[in-house]
């Protein structure tokens, strides 16, 4: 088998092929052609070449393992021109460094013909990060749309931060921040990137909570209601960082309109603050941290007004809703992948103009003093 | 009066629309369409917390059976047939604990007064708020008698939306014209125009609401829709089964009835209409009917008839490599039955847009393949340029497709210089496909019916006028049919594309049907 067949065989399979990174465009150009003439003497079997989204994906020596199986999950469901990018370990005397770049498809099998996109993969050593920018520019599909997948914190130090400001969308995880006061890190770039939107994929995986609390004020039962809340409570069922409570915390915050956040004596797992409310009045606030049970950011969410009591209470399999007159109904809740919350991200439900001031309000409780 | 306030919540999630809590009665609770698509739509809709936030629904039928033994069966037909399976096990108590069963038959008063006390009960003790939505899934000659009965024992409220009452009334809606309008009098002797919902499950395909999306939310297309620049357009709606054991209601409708009236004609109109001023009901539907309106009238004269309409009925054959009866020895079907399996005709919209441009419709069972799709072809560069490749141009114009089903998606068709030293051309497809595009799994057709109707939303329901509109076409075509029966029955084998009239049709007019 000559190298060619051997590089064709290998694409065809979905495994990555190293090529010169000076080359990556002419030489997917070749590989799709050469996928869609088949064997001498095969009918010709046509493939689709398919991308509605580029996304850059930034990685590290840590995270390159586990960021190419998320890839290539979401590259299976998902048609993207997906370029995976970052440094790796610098060895000594690699000051100049070097750019290795691989290639590969991921196909979906149709009846009739295969649909398949691509993978870029651009990894430098040394002073060479320095240039992948501008490699990933050179890269992207044009009239296409871009997000970047930046699961890290985004430090200033990295050196793929600066295509932040060139992408559509970013795609972030705050459950991964090490620090809950890394929140703010996406504050600022937010501030910088006026128009970028964020997808938060802890967001995205509050979002069936939010969606039922939201559901218990839907007409005909009165949303004004939600202005006369007392006591907020969000239950968290892990510990360490609880983004997705805060951020609960937080859109609560900014869509009902609180403000002049107090920070009040709490515990370990409990912490406590008092807001004011839109038209006046205060409505006590806690977080508490329940383990044990479903080991979810948000498992439950109490709403008080005086006797009233509307609450979210999510187990292993569903979330129970129980609200004032209504019989109590159980939804189905189940754990995502991060593959599907990054698919869904590149989806509709990636764009939500309430995820920045949520973001903010949750600093905000933070931030809080008493 | 203020406007109610709004939900501070909602802003920026995926769900705009909510309905108000209520409960659907299904008239024929123990039929196919409740068990194969209605309950499972409606679990699927529970699963996607689309369902109202107190939501209950009565089965209503003859057996005597209790709320458990139907909690059972809707089990059963949910384990086989919702989108999402397994079922959840979680939801499923909590979405049964919703179901009742009320026994009794559809012509008896105290059927209807058995279900008033039934639902007020629900109304106290789920929160449902005397919203209500009747779905009459049950045999047309059935819905004037449950309209009747549903007015006489209170249970329609007329005169305004507080609480709601809506009617969800399945095809067919009439089997002609005087049917048609007799039964629209019925229904608005107890209801509304707009408490009426006439179901097309059609219309809640993904695919044909993408017409609209395609045509008005693309600024490239609408400057090309019209007789300057397409040349003519073909539907076709073809199934590789045959009547499957639907040989007795078959008979008493054919193909023109079945398809042609309500699908075909449907998302005919979403092709053809004009821009609507807003997508919502009253817009969309008034448009429709403005291209029913339009349509040119046969000749009164059957001969006449016969070069734009044809029909065929498939005899023995073979189907995707199976042997296939024909529909002559089809259980329930005469022996001698004249009734149409197949249809193609030629229609002209006598509009400003479509002015001279024939719209090709074909419909047929045991044809080689399940296809639905609209074609439209457009009209040839006007010089040619490229001697060595005038033929082909000539053969394969551009073609725009929009495929219904399977496959869904859209496909342009246009020329391309192959490569190498001489200008020789192809067509080259440039495609896009539902099944690859989106990562998400479109729901049923009749998950968004339901829910568009729990929210009042009538845009993909068929009005009263349209209805008689499509039977005033349609009556002609069954008049001259009745004044000259078939002489060739059955006139195409099982397996091809239908009668060689059909082809000659097309011929006549210089153009051939799309081999799919």
């Amino acid at each position: 088998m000559s190298e060619a067949e051997d590089r064709l065989r290998l694409f065809k399979k979905g495994d990555a092929i190293e090529v010169p990174f000076t080359k990556v465009e002419s030489e997917l150009r070749a590989l799709w052609r050469h996928a869609a003439e088949g064997k001498p003497g095969e009918p010709r079997r046509p493939v689709t070449r398919a991308c509605l989204w580029n996304l850059i994906v930034a990685v590290d020596t840590q995270a390159l393992v586990e960021m190419k199986a998320l890839t290539d999950h979401v590259g299976r469901q998902f048609p993207a021109r997906t370029i995976l990018v970052g440094p790796i370990e610098t060895h000594p005397g690699e000051d100049e460094g070097e750019i290795y770049s691989f290639v590969q498809a991921h196909w979906r099998a149709g009846e009739a013909h295969a649909t398949g996109s691509e993978q870029v993969t651009l990894l430098s050593t040394g002073a060479a990060a320095t240039r992948l920018p501008s490699l990933v520019r050179s890269l992207l599909v044009p009239d296409a749309p871009t997000a970047m997948l930046w699961l890290d914190t985004p430090t200033h130090e990295s050196a793929v931060r600066e295509l932040t400001f060139e992408v559509d969308r970013l795609i972030i995880d705050s459950r991964s921040l090490e620090r809950e006061a890394d929140l703010d890190q996406y504050d600022l770039l937010s501030v910088h990137s006026p128009s970028l939107e964020f997808a938060d994929l802890a967001w995205i995986g509050i979002s069936p909570m939010r969606s039922l609390a939201a559901a218990l004020f839907d007409p005909p039962h009165d949303p004004a209601q939600l202005d006369q809340l007392t006591r907020v409570r969000v239950t968290s069922g892990i510990a360490g960082t609880q983004a997705r409570a805060l951020l609960m915390l937080g859109w609560l915050a900014d869509r009902l309109g609180w403000h002049n956040l107090r920070r009040q004596k709490g515990s370990a797992i409990a912490r406590r603050w008092t807001a004011t409310r839109r038209h006046g009045g205060e409505v006590q606030v806690e977080l508490q941290t329940e383990l044990g049970g479903a080991s979810h950011g948000v498992t439950g969410l109490l709403l008080e007004k005086e006797s009233d009591r509307w609450s979210l209470r999510r187990d292993t399999g569903a979330i129970d809703v129980t609200a004032p007159g209504l019989p109590m109904r159980s939804q189905p809740a189940r754990s995502h992948t991060n593959a599907e919350l990054v698919v869904a991200a590149l989806g509709a439900r990636g764009r939500d103009p309430s995820y920045r001031e949520g973001l903010r309000k949750a600093i905000e409780f933070l931030q809080a003093h008493s | 009066m203020s406007d109610p306030v709004e939900n501070p919540l909602r802003e920026g999630l995926a769900r705009e629309r909510v309905p108000q809590p209520c409960t659907m009665i299904i008239f024929g609770a123990s039929g196919d369409l409740t068990k194969r698509k209605l309950v499972p739509a409606l679990y699927s809709l529970g699963r996607d917390r689309l369902l109202p936030s107190a939501f209950s629904v009565i089965g209503v039928a003859r057996r005597d059976i209790g709320d458990e033994a139907f909690r059972q069966s809707m089990r059963e037909s949910c384990d086989k047939f919702a989108r999402r399976r397994p079922v959840e096990e979680a939801l499923w108590k909590t979405f049964s604990d919703g179901l009742f069963y009320c026994n009794g038959t559809f012509e008896s008063p105290d059927t209807y007064t058995k279900l008033k006390k039934q639902l007020d009960e629900l109304d106290e003790k789920r929160g449902t708020r005397g919203n209500r939505v009747f779905y009459l899934s049950t045999p047309p000659n059935e819905y004037p008698a449950i309209i009747s009965m549903l007015g006489q024992a209170g249970l329609i409220n007329r005169d305004g939306d507080t609480p709601f009452t809506r009617v969800i009334v399945e095809k067919p809606f009439g089997r002609d014209l005087q049917s048609a309008r007799s039964l629209n009098r019925t229904v608005h002797d107890s209801l509304r125009e707009n408490q009426t919902y006439r179901i097309d499950h059609y219309l809640g395909k993904e695919t044909v609401q993408n017409i609209l999306v395609f045509r008005f939310a693309n600024g490239i297309w609408e400057p090309l829709w019209n007789s300057k620049y397409v040349d003519h357009v073909q539907l076709t709606v073809a199934e590789a089964i045959g009547v499957e054991g639907r040989g007795g209601y078959f008979e008493s409708a054919g193909i023109v009835r079945d398809m042609v009236q309500n699908h075909m004609f449907q998302f005919f109109c979403l092709m053809a209409m004009e821009p609507p001023v807003a997508f919502e009901a009253e817009a969309v539907r008034d448009e429709k009917l403005k291209v029913l309106r339009a349509l040119r009238l046969l000749p009164s004269d059957p001969k006449l008839v016969a070069q734009n309409v044809v029909r065929g009925q498939y005899s023995a054959g073979a189907v995707g490599g199976e042997t296939r009866m024909s529909y002559r020895q089809e259980k329930g079907v005469a022996p001698d039955s004249n009734i149409e399996t197949y249809v193609a005709m030629r229609l002209f919209i006598d509009n400003w847009r479509w002015a001279g441009v024939p719209f090709y419709l074909r419909a047929g069972k045991a044809l080689p393949k399940r296809v639905t799709e609209i074609a439209i072809h457009f009209k040839r560069a006007p010089h040619a340029i490229f001697p060595s490749a005038a033929a082909e141009i000539e053969r394969q114009p551009n073609v725009l497709t929009i495929r219904i089903q399977p496959d869904e998606g859209i496909a342009l068709n246009f020329f391309s210089k192959v490569p190498g030293p001489t200008t020789d051309v192809l067509p080259v497809p440039m495609e896009f496909r539902y099944g690859t595009s989106f990562g998400a799994e479109p729901p049923e057709a009749y998950e968004r019916l339901l829910l568009d109707c729990m929210l009042g939303d009538g845009t993909l329901f068929t009005r009263g006028d349209e209805v008689e509109a499509s039977w005033t076409f349609i009556d002609q075509i069954e008049k001259a049919w009745a004044q000259s029966p078939p002489t060739d029955f059955p006139n195409y084998a099982s397996g091809t594309w239908g009668p060689d009239a059909a082809e000659q049709m097309l011929q006549r007019d210089g153009r051939a049907w799309r081999r799919l």
